[in-house]
């Protein structure tokens, strides 16, 4: 849950989505879920020569799993803030209980 | 043949019922009432005369009409009609005609859709086929127009050839007028294109042609076959592609007069043609764009609104949450933070504040009804409820199964890496602190037996973590005061502190300030602040803790001040380099740790300054910590205190002046500090010209230069002397340069303090 509640703080700024094909969109984050699809406004493909078929698309919607890396505005990331959710995200206790089954 | 228009004389032979019937309709498009009445009266004596089956009539037409035919109409036929050679001209067709052209026009259209979908020749060839039809349809259209004045549509029974009936009359002499009715309608047609038809090679548009030439041609090509022109019209139909269009054209395109015309033709049907096309593309368009809405309304409402909401909970659910702030803490924290920056008067930390994920989830889409959110939020509500009372499984054992089933979800995904915890376990048995493991869990020695180890010192950092996270969410869930005579609310708070004073206390153990000294080196705490994350947490510890909790930190601090990292390893020397990474640091513990410490020194008395103060000078190699940032800043920090506290600077926090002993001991302690930096002031600066600012350096100076006696200034600006003129001979070479008036400035601190002024040297 923290990469889904990190991703909304981002929404309404631009991202860049490198997705497994190689294709890298960047655009307006409008939309994630629990998945982490994604939706974006306002795109443009970074390589657009290389993907000119791309060039009518305005809006797009992602699926989470053939997303291969984010790129994040580092205005918008309070890292100290991203080491406090991850500690406490540590402490889940279903995440405990998760450990404690692998045992 | 007869000279009467009409001919329906009884002189006359018989005519057959095609002629009739191509008469018929030709008149029943007009709408002069007492004609048409005595036409009909007419046909209908013709009828029985000729046989005709009269049953036809019966099933449409008005009886009483019929009796009055019978008796009003034949008497005077001959005096009527009888001597009517010239009446042609009388009867003002095109008049009539005109005014129903567009009865004409959709007769035409649904004539040649008709004409598209059946054979084309058996229509011309076998006309007598449709008769009872076209009588039929004949009576019930008079009908109307005598009745309401309004030819209605005709039903698609009639249309077949209207236009092929209509020439057999042609071939009499009295049909000419007849004919140039029938072209007027056509006049009325919109853009008539007549591409040129295979056979003749020329187009037959009309617009050249004059009225004359076409009579001309029609009296005297008479006898075109009918057959060839419809084929022509059917070509053309075929031509243009379109259906709805009239096309039938009457015309007998063999004549000269077109042939001149050919060229102005070709081009005004390209213009036609480019027209149509673009038409054809646009109906193209619309009937795609139907075609797809059908195509997909196709599913409209196979969902109900109950199916539609079970949807909805299905997803829901995965999201709801009654705690946001275990779940959901980034965005939470996040927005608090930027609502607060954004507008300050908004309470950030509401206790269980918004509805969590839905919360933020109806603040993006709130476009729905006010009664809908309602609704969503009682559903939500209830959800969280369902997940309250039955706390979600994370595996299934079903009787008789091997193994257990896990249900994976949201929280408790499907782990794809299986890290063995045990194998933790046993590394921290084989590890330098195998021997306090029971302590290990409660409070870990770092330092057990002297040795520190890294690893321990990490985990304490995040003990202290922890702690201070459950303290700052205990800030957040803080109960309100406590109203007189409420018992629970007395209870709240209560328990509130209670659980408020362990977590802190947990904390401070962690933290481990008050280990011994000496038992290891360095001491716990220092090992603590040598990391980053340790000094990042430092002024949120620091909120948690009481004053003399803070008191017992910073002593703890000062009195092993050099060997801290920032301190011992970010030391200017000779040739002194210092890597960027502990730079790094020394900016980090200067923004972290120094502020929330500076204002503590700057809230103390003068007693525990003067402590404090004397303290870093007894413990420390004053000379060696002077050449840190860190150390001249904490230098800088007790001097300037003690320097307000000496004027009465106290006075605003409730300080009296300070005593004459504590006067006396500043005193003490300033003149050892001196004695031990006299002759290394010079090496306290940063190597000249790599770009560090030097502006702490100064500072101190400055707050030595205050407190000094006139022997003491003047050691000091001997010292530093050679300093002074090198920088502010250096800002004078970059003259307008912004960091010319900064190093000026830096020098000015210093020489103000003296009572001087760089501009006052001579260079």
């Amino acid at each position: 849950m923290l990469f889904y509640s990190f991703f909304k703080t981002l929404i309404g700024h631009q991202v860049t989505v490198e997705l497994k094909n190689d294709l890298a969109i960047t655009g307006i984050l409008t939309s994630v879920d629990q998945f982490l699809n994604i939706k974006l406004d306002e795109i443009r493909v970074v390589d657009d020569t290389k993907y000119p078929h791309m060039m009518a698309v305005k809006n797009c919607f992602i699926r989470g799993s053939v997303v291969r890396y984010v790129q994040l505005p580092a205005s918008a990331v309070d890292t100290a803030l991203l080491q406090d959710a991850a500690r406490r995200e540590a402490q889940q206790p279903t995440t405990a209980a998760a450990h404690t089954m692998n045992r | 043949m007869s000279d009467s228009f009409f001919g329906f004389d009884t002189t006359l032979p018989p005519l057959d019922s095609d002629q009739l019937t191509g008469l018929g309709e030709t008149i029943g498009g007009q709408k002069d009432e007492i004609e048409e009445e005595e036409l009909e009266s007419k046909f209908k004596g013709i009828s029985l005369d000729s046989g005709e089956d009269f049953e036809v009539y019966d099933d449409e037409r008005d009886f009483c009409l019929d009796t009055q035919l019978e008796e009003t109409g034949d008497d005077y036929n001959d005096e009527t009609f009888g001597q009517v050679g010239d009446i042609g001209q009388d009867f003002d067709y095109t008049e009539s005609t005109a005014k129903i052209v567009n009865t004409i026009q959709k007769e035409e259209e649904i004539y040649v859709n008709r004409r598209e979908s059946s054979n084309n020749s058996e229509n011309v060839d076998e006309p007598n086929k449709r008769r009872p039809s076209y009588a039929a349809l004949w009576g019930n259209d008079s009908n109307i127009i005598v009745n309401g004045h309004s030819p209605p549509l005709p039903e698609p029974p009639i249309s077949p050839s209207i236009w092929g009936t209509f020439h057999p009359p042609s071939n009499r002499k009295d049909s000419l007028s007849l004919v140039q009715d029938g072209t007027i309608p056509q006049r009325y047609t919109p853009p008539q294109t007549s591409p040129l038809p295979p056979g003749f090679g020329l187009s037959s548009n009309r617009m050249p042609m004059t009225l004359e030439e076409i009579e001309a041609q029609l009296i005297k090509q008479a006898g075109l076959p009918e057959k060839k022109m419809l084929s022509l019209a059917e070509v053309e139909a075929a031509i243009m592609g379109i259906n709805g269009r009239p096309q039938q054209l009457p015309i007998h395109a063999t004549s000269e007069a077109a042939y001149r015309d050919q060229e102005t033709i070709a081009y005004l049907e390209q213009e036609a043609l480019r027209e149509q096309e673009a038409l054809m593309y646009r109906e193209r368009k619309r009937r795609e764009k139907q075609r797809k809405l059908a195509d997909m309304s196709r599913y409209n409402g196979l969902m109900t609104q109950s199916d539609k909401d079970w949807i909805n909970k299905i997803q829901i659910s995965q999201l709801v949450t009654d705690d946001p702030y275990a779940d959901d803490f980034y965005f939470q924290v996040y927005s608090a933070i930027r609502n607060r920056q954004t507008q300050p008067h908004m309470s950030a930390f509401s206790p269980h504040g918004g509805a969590g994920f839905m919360g933020h989830e109806r603040r993006h889409r709130s476009r729905g009804s006010e009664s809908g959110l309602l609704k969503m939020q009682q559903q939500v509500l209830r959800i969280v409820n369902d997940a309250r009372r039955k706390p979600k499984l994370t595996q299934l054992s079903l009787e008789g199964a091997l193994g257990k089933i896990a249900l994976n979800s949201v929280r408790n995904p499907r782990q794809l890496l299986q890290v063995s915890s045990k194998h933790n376990e046993t590394h921290h048995h084989t590890g330098p602190g195998s021997g306090n493991h029971q302590q290990h869990q409660k409070i870990p020695s770092i330092s057990s037996h002297g040795i520190i180890d890294h690893r321990k010192v990490l985990r304490s950092i995040e003990n202290v973590y922890t702690a201070v996270l459950a303290l700052e969410e205990l800030r957040r869930n803080q109960p309100p005061l406590p109203r007189p005579y409420v018992d629970h609310e007395r209870e709240a708070i209560e328990k509130w502190n209670e659980e408020y004073t362990e977590l802190a206390k947990t904390m401070w153990e962690e933290l481990r300030v008050t280990e011994m000294i000496g038992v290891s080196y360095p001491h716990p705490f220092i090992s603590i602040l040598s990391v980053a994350k340790g000094k990042k947490v430092i002024p949120r510890v620091l909120r948690h803790c009481l004053p003399d909790q803070i008191l017992t930190l910073i002593t703890m601090l000062v009195a092993n001040f050099e060997t801290l990292d920032v301190c011992k390893g970010a030391i200017w020397g000779t040739q002194g380099v210092v890597s960027p990474a502990m730079l790094d640091e020394v900016e980090l513990y200067m923004n972290t740790v120094v502020p929330p410490l500076l204002q503590f020194v700057a809230e103390a008395p003068m007693r525990i300054v003067l402590g404090l103060f004397g303290l870093f000078v007894e413990r420390n190699n004053i000379v060696w910590v002077a050449r840190s940032k860190v150390g001249l800043a904490f230098l800088t920090m007790f001097l300037s205190r003690t320097e307000i506290l000496k004027q009465g600077g106290g006075a605003m926090q409730g300080l009296p002046l300070p005593e004459e002993r504590e006067l006396s001991q500043w005193q003490e302690i300033y003149n050892r500090l001196f004695s031990l930096l006299q002759n290394h002031f010079l090496s306290l600066f940063p190597p000249f010209n790599i770009g560090i600012d030097d502006m702490y350096v100064w500072q101190f100076l400055a707050a030595m230069a205050v407190g000094a006696s006139t022997d003491q200034q003047h050691i000091l600006v001997t010292e530093v002397r050679e300093r002074v003129l090198d920088t502010v001979i250096q800002a004078t070479r970059l003259a307008n340069d912004k960091s010319s008036s900064h190093k000026i400035a830096n020098v000015n601190l210093f020489l103000n303090a003296l009572g001087l002024d760089a501009s006052q040297l001579k260079i």
